[in-house]
Order: C-alpha cells, then sequence, then structure tokens
C-alpha cells in the first residue's frame, strides 16, 4: 500500500508537466492542427468534453514511459494502453451505426503491429516497446509494428471523434507508436550520447520523427494504406514465425 | 409464500455452501468415503457459478424454477463426486431435466433444442472410457490418468461444444446454450488436469476449437440485434473458456474461472435486456475495469504469457468486438411509455426467427420515474396487454411463474455492480478462488504462463521465465483515474466560468 500511495505521490510532475498534464495539452493541441492541416482532422463530431472522456485517455499519456520523467513502477501494457485510448471513440462509436466490418478494417493494421511488436519483444508491456532487441528478425518485427502502427493511425483517427478527448487519444495513440522509434535511436545513440542527454534529447526527436512519419502516412490513399498494410501483415506473419522457430 | 421462495432460498444456500467450499478447500482438497467424495477449489467454484446461474434464471423469469432449482444442484452435486462415472452420471441426469427450461426457445426447431440437454451424455462417455480403459474410476487416486486417451478427451471436449451449442454458429439461429449445463460440461473438461497433463495435439485442438468460437461468437453477437447478443456473447465467453483450457498453463486456468464467474453477470444484465440502461456499459469490455474488460485483458496475457501471439490477437479482437453490443444497448434510446416490465419481450420475438430484429417496444421497459406498480401500468403493447409475462403456450398457471424476481432495470444494475466488483476485485478473485484451482491442477498444467496478483496494484502476468509479459495495475489506475478526474473536472469549471 506503502508503496503505491509513494508511487503516486511521486508521480506528480508526470500527472501535472510530463507526459501528462501541459504537456498532453499543448502537444495534442498541436497534433490537431497537424492532422488538420494532412485532412486528417476527425470526422465525427466532438462530444462536449466530459471528465468522463478526458480522464482515460489522459492516464494513458500520464503513464507513457517516456524519458526524461522519473520512471512510474506500475506501467500499463499494450491492450489496456489502446482500450483506454479508445473509450472516447467507443463511447460515441455505441451511438453511431458503423458496420462491423468497418470496424474489423479500423483495427486490423494495430492488431497487426501488436502481433509483430509482442513476438520481437517478448511481451505486451509498453516499457518493453522501448527495449531494442538483439536479433535481427526482432529488430525487422519491431520496426515493422511501429510502421503498421502508424500506416494504421490515419483510417483510425479519421473515423475517430474530435475535441479535447479526441485529441488527447490522437496524441496516445501516436505517442505508443512512437515508443519503438525511441527504442531504435536509443540503441542507435547509446554508444556516444551521455545517458542524461539522451534522455532530454531523443524522446522529442523520437516524436518528431513520428509526427513526420504520420504525415507521410496521411499522404497515402486508403486503397495503398491497406495493400500496403496487408503485405506488412503478411510479413509480419512470416517473420513471426520465423522468429518463433529460432527461439523456442 | 414459503414454497414460492423455495427456489430462491435453496440456491442462495447452494452460492453460500459453494463460498463456504471455496474457503475449507482452498489450501488442500477434501476427501470423503475413499475419496468417492471430494471437493477441491476447482468444485467451490462450480458450486459458486451454477448457484450464481441458477439465482440469474430465477431473476431473469423462467416457468420452470424447481427445474432450474434441481439442475443447478445436481451439476454442484456432480462437482463434488470423485467418482468419474458419477460425475458424468449426474451432468446427464441434468441434462435431462434441463429440458423443461430449454424449451422455452420455443423459436428454434426440436432437435436444435436437444443438443445442448444431452451433451452430458459425451461426458458420461469420455468418463466411462476412462474408468474402463484405466481400471480406476477415481480421480484421485495415483493411477487415475491412465485410462485418458485422445477419444475420451475428445468425447468431453465435444461435449462442452455442444453444451455451449457452438453448432450455432454455423447457422442462422442463436445458440441455445443451457448456461448450468455447459458450465459442467466445462468443469469436466478442466477436471481432466487433475488426471495428469494434456498432450500438445489436445492442446492444440481446445486452443483452435475455442479461439475460433470466441472470435465467430464474438462477430455473430455484433451483427445481430442488440438486444439478442446476450446467447452470442456467452458463447464468446464460452470460447474463451475452451481457449483458455488449450492453454494448459495455470494463466489459462485463470482465464476459464474468470469466464466461468463473469457469465451469469452477462446473462442477468443482456438476457430480456432493458434498452437504454446506463448500467449496460458495465457489461462492454470498453469500459476499463469492468468485467469483460478485465476478462479480456486475462485472456490476452494468457496467450501472451503462454507465446502463441496469433491466439493473443484473436482474443483481442474478440473482445474488442464483444465490446459493441452491450454499449449500443446501453447508449440506445430508451423505449417511453411502455408497459409492465415483464421480460416478455425477447419470449415473443423467440416464437420468430431467432435472429430477427425485435420491435423497440418489445425490449423490456423499465418502470417510469415514479415507481408506479408494473401491474398497474398503462398497456402499450399486445405482449404486455394483462400487465404481466406472457407465458408458455397452453400453461396457463405459468404466467405467474415467469415473472421476473426483477425488474430489466433492477437486473441491468446489478449486473452492473456484479461485473464492477469483479473487474475492481478481480486480485481478490484470483487469490480466494482462482489461484487455489490453478495450484491444486498443478500437476496437469504447464509452466507456460501465470496471472498474480500484484500486490496493491492489479494484475500481472508471467512467462515461463518468470519475466512479466503483460500487466494491468487496476488498483494504481483506479487511484489516477481519480487524482486525473478531479483535475479535469476542475479545468472544466474554470473553462466554463471563462465562457459564462
Amino acid at each position: 500500500m506503502g508503496e503505491l500511495l509513494g508511487a503516486l505521490g511521486l508521480a506528480w510532475p508526470r500527472v501535472l508537466l510530463y507526459p501528462g498534464g501541459l504537456f498532453a495539452l499543448v502537444a495534442s493541441l498541436v497534433l490537431m492542427r497537424w492532422l488538420a492541416a494532412g485532412g486528417t482532422a476527425p470526422a465525427w463530431p466532438a462530444p462536449p468534453a466530459t471528465v468522463i472522456d478526458l480522464a482515460p485517455p489522459l492516464v494513458v499519456l500520464t503513464l507513457l514511459p517516456l524519458a526524461p520523467a522519473r520512471p512510474f513502477p506500475f506501467g500499463l501494457d499494450l491492450p489496456v494502453a489502446l482500450a483506454l485510448l479508445e473509450w472516447p471513440r467507443f463511447r460515441v462509436l455505441a451511438a453511431r451505426d458503423r458496420a462491423p466490418a468497418e470496424l474489423l478494417r479500423d483495427y486490423a493494421l494495430p492488431l497487426a503491429a501488436a502481433l509483430a511488436v509482442a513476438v520481437a519483444t517478448g511481451g505486451l508491456e509498453l516499457s518493453r516497446l522501448l527495449r531494442w532487441p538483439g536479433a535481427v528478425p526482432e529488430q525487422a518485427l519491431l520496426v515493422l509494428g511501429a510502421a503498421l502502427w502508424l500506416l494504421g493511425l490515419p483510417r483510425l483517427l479519421r473515423a475517430g471523434p474530435g475535441g479535447a478527448a479526441g485529441a488527447l487519444r490522437a496524441l496516445g495513440l501516436l505517442l505508443v507508436g512512437t515508443l519503438p522509434l525511441l527504442g531504435a535511436l536509443a540503441a542507435a545513440a547509446g554508444p556516444w550520447l551521455p545517458a542524461d542527454g539522451a534522455g532530454w534529447l531523443l524522446p522529442p526527436v523520437a516524436m518528431l520523427s513520428a509526427a513526420l512519419a504520420l504525415g507521410v502516412a496521411l499522404r497515402v490513399p486508403e486503397r495503398w494504406a491497406g495493400r500496403i498494410g496487408a503485405a506488412g501483415g503478411a510479413l509480419v506473419l512470416a517473420l513471426a514465425a520465423y522468429a518463433a522457430s529460432t527461439v523456442r | 409464500m414459503v414454497l414460492r421462495n423455495a427456489p430462491l432460498a435453496l440456491l442462495a444456500l447452494l452460492l453460500a455452501a459453494g463460498l463456504i467450499l471455496a474457503g475449507l478447500a482452498h489450501d488442500a482438497p477434501l476427501a470423503r468415503q475413499d475419496g468417492l467424495l471430494r471437493a477441491d477449489a476447482l468444485s467451490a467454484l462450480l458450486v459458486v457459478v451454477v448457484a450464481a446461474h441458477g439465482l440469474v434464471t430465477l431473476a431473469r423469469g423462467t416457468a420452470h424454477r424447481w427445474s432450474a432449482v434441481a439442475v443447478a444442484w445436481l451439476v454442484a452435486m456432480a462437482g463434488l463426486q470423485g467418482h468419474l462415472g458419477a460425475l458424468g452420471g449426474l451432468l446427464a441426469l441434468a441434462g435431462l431435466l434441463t429440458g423443461a427450461e430449454s424449451l422455452e426457445r420455443a423459436g428454434l426447431p426440436g432437435w436444435s433444442r436437444q443438443v445442448p440437454r444431452l451433451a452430458p451424455l459425451g461426458v458420461v462417455a469420455g468418463m466411462a472410457l476412462i474408468g474402463l480403459t484405466g481400471g480406476e474410476w477415481n480421480y484421485g487416486a495415483p493411477l487415475a490418468g491412465a485410462g485418458l486417451n485422445s477419444l475420451s478427451f475428445a468425447l468431453i471436449l465435444v461435449a462442452a461444444l455442444l453444451a455451449l451449442d457452438a453448432r450455432a454458429l454455423a447457422g442462422e439461429g442463436a445458440p441455445a446454450s443451457a448456461p448450468i449445463l455447459a458450465s459442467g460440461c466445462l468443469y469436466a473438461l478442466v477436471r481432466l488436469f487433475s488426471l495428469g497433463p494434456w498432450n500438445p495435439g489436445w492442446l492444440f485442438a481446445a486452443l483452435l476449437m475455442g479461439g475460433l468460437i470466441a472470435l465467430w461468437g464474438a462477430w455473430r453477437a455484433v451483427v445481430a440485434p442488440v438486444e439478442r447478443a446476450a446467447p452470442w456473447l456467452g458463447l464468446s465467453l464460452g470460447g474463451m473458456a475452451i481457449a483458455g483450457a488449450g492453454m494448459g498453463s495455470a494463466a489459462g486456468l485463470s482465464v476459464v474461472g474468470y469466464a466461468l464467474l463473469l457469465w451469469p453477470a452477462l446473462r442477468l444484465g443482456l438476457e430480456r435486456p432493458v434498452a437504454g440502461a446506463r448500467a449496460l456499459w458495465l457489461l462492454s469490455a470498453a469500459v476499463p475495469l469492468s468485467g469483460p474488460f478485465v476478462a479480456g485483458w486475462l485472456a490476452i496475457a494468457a496467450a501472451a504469457a503462454g507465446g502463441v501471439p496469433a491466439l493473443t490477437v484473436a482474443l483481442w479482437l474478440a473482445a474488442l468486438l464483444a465490446a459493441l453490443p452491450p454499449a449500443r444497448l446501453a447508449g440506445a434510446p430508451r423505449p417511453a411509455g411502455l408497459a409492465a416490465p415483464t421480460g416478455a419481450g425477447l419470449e415473443q420475438g423467440e416464437r420468430g426467427h431467432p435472429d430477427a430484429p425485435l420491435d423497440a417496444t418489445l425490449v423490456a421497459s423499465a418502470p417510469p420515474p415514479g415507481g408506479e406498480a408494473p401491474d398497474k401500468q398503462e398497456p402499450s403493447h399486445p405482449a404486455a396487454s394483462t400487465g404481466r409475462p406472457r407465458a408458455e403456450p397452453g400453461s396457463s398457471t405459468a404466467s405467474a411463474a415467469v415473472r421476473p424476481a426483477l425488474t430489466p432495470e433492477g437486473r441491468a444494475w446489478l449486473a452492473a455492480a456484479y461485473s464492477a466488483g469483479l473487474g475492481l476485485g478481480a486480485p481478490l478473485a484470483l487469490a480466494g478462488l482462482l489461484t487455489p484451482v490453478t495450484a491444486q491442477l498443478q500437476g496437469g498444467l504447464t509452466p507456460f504462463g501465470e496471472i498474480v496478483a500484484w500486490p496493491w496494484a492489479g494484475l500481472i502476468a508471467f512467462d515461463t521465465t518468470r519475466q512479466p509479459v503483460a500487466t494491468l495495475p487496476s488498483v494504481a489506475l483506479a487511484g489516477l483515474m481519480l487524482v486525473l478526474s478531479a483535475l479535469c473536472w476542475v479545468a472544466l469549471r474554470l473553462l466554463a466560468l471563462r465562457e459564462h
């Protein structure tokens, strides 16, 4: 009990400043501008901002394992993070007549990405996404997973709610896709960048890179995104099978 | 009066007995009469689950209350048998008695209704084969597993699938599963771990069938009219349980146990539901920390811990799909000015095509805010023109008996409370009911994955090397969400003040 209360007490910079709080508010606004510039602003009308919609995505942002924030001992995993981030969308989705097949297509690429990163990192915890694997097939899977995640985002964001909750959701989904990039950057920069410097320098670089990659994904026509995604999914399955055969 | 409440009292007694048994068998199984009567944590779990299902059946309303009680008691007694023949025999007897209750689904063809009630015969055959082949009928005996072979395993697996009415996936009608019998058949399947480890072929068969049923059932739940999603969601949950058994690990068995515990909540809220009841949100896996959310997480985490990523994604997708029907039902506009909250709507619908959409007015409605007694309300639909529920055709006395013990709104709130309690209290349920099951069946399990309570945080899943693979810090999340909700509320109030 003491450990939990202590962790919550020490988490105030996360809650108020970074990666939640002030950072989340500003970054989500900037991201929405970026999405609007790419023609992918959420198409669904924004529901009134309510505590019940804002809190779940904000919790994910607050608990993201992003340096230089102090580590939080009770981290999330990918299914929990996705569920919390998708809560505002689900609230709207319940009242909309979206075909089940469309729903499947929405989540096809994110789930293929989750499959790739689960195999590459051996688990579903978000903090594992920061660990750059040693073997080449796992490295390829992690990169492929991050790419598929970012490629699937435009469709997921387009068919989603706007407003403050929608903006926090979009930022959370982008930052989850940023984690493997951050891991790769940290592995590449590790030999020549001091740890303190890496903690301050690399997260912004990874976030900007992910945002730029999302900008590219926004400009990919949906039909092409589907084809690339299908090819990527097939590659994930092949690599996952290969990785599984070499590990076990 | 005493006779009218006797079924309720008997089922409450069974529930209390199950909980007491869970406490007594927490550390070690209890055995009497040379092992002919044997109770362990799995038996206690079965007793609790079937008692809960029985209570749900009464709350939802049935013309066959005594039949529901008898079936629940028989299946519970089957769980206390150490003799394989007695176990199967009591399940089969329960199946024969289930007939009357299953007749409520009058929209289905006659032969279709017989399949789930005859499913325990597969358990009888499988258990008899084990006893005859191995020469040992007491499953607690050291060499009891000698008779376990692929045929006996297949018979019991097929019995579980038929009890869930998985064959409905291939047809158009809704599944007519008998939840108490299905729980008994799933118990028989899991009981095989007492006899020894399953071979990889059996594990794969159970994984494949379970994953397929979970995903396909969830899909059918989404495409079916929302008020008819409950049987499909139950089937999907049953598939998740079979997949959990197929993982053959402690984590997988936690999935089985949790799915069995959750099923009564889904039935309570979603069978003969009330449209627009906000409480039904808590039966959606989309709501963080609800029972279905935790069930989905357990299944995903167990598959990840077992190193089966394809199953992880399949179960994840199943949980995503299964989240939608309860959310849609909760978000649907509440039909205004309807008659008594009788629960008669679905019975009416069941006489037509099983998947045919219901007229909005046929969905059971809540009493008006004034709280007027249902019988005094102005009827607005022929189905409720007497202010009473519909009875089975030809049954003049049944109409009073079918009257649900709780209004649909009341059931929705009770189911929501059950779901929230099971979700937030998942670490307690795991420690009190499920961990003893996995500990006592450890001899038959593989080391591929374990889910344990994370002290003062929530749940954590470990892989075979004891590395954490998935985390659900539900207590920490709830605490943080409270803090963030307070901050958001203050911010929104400040914004509102500024706008004014």
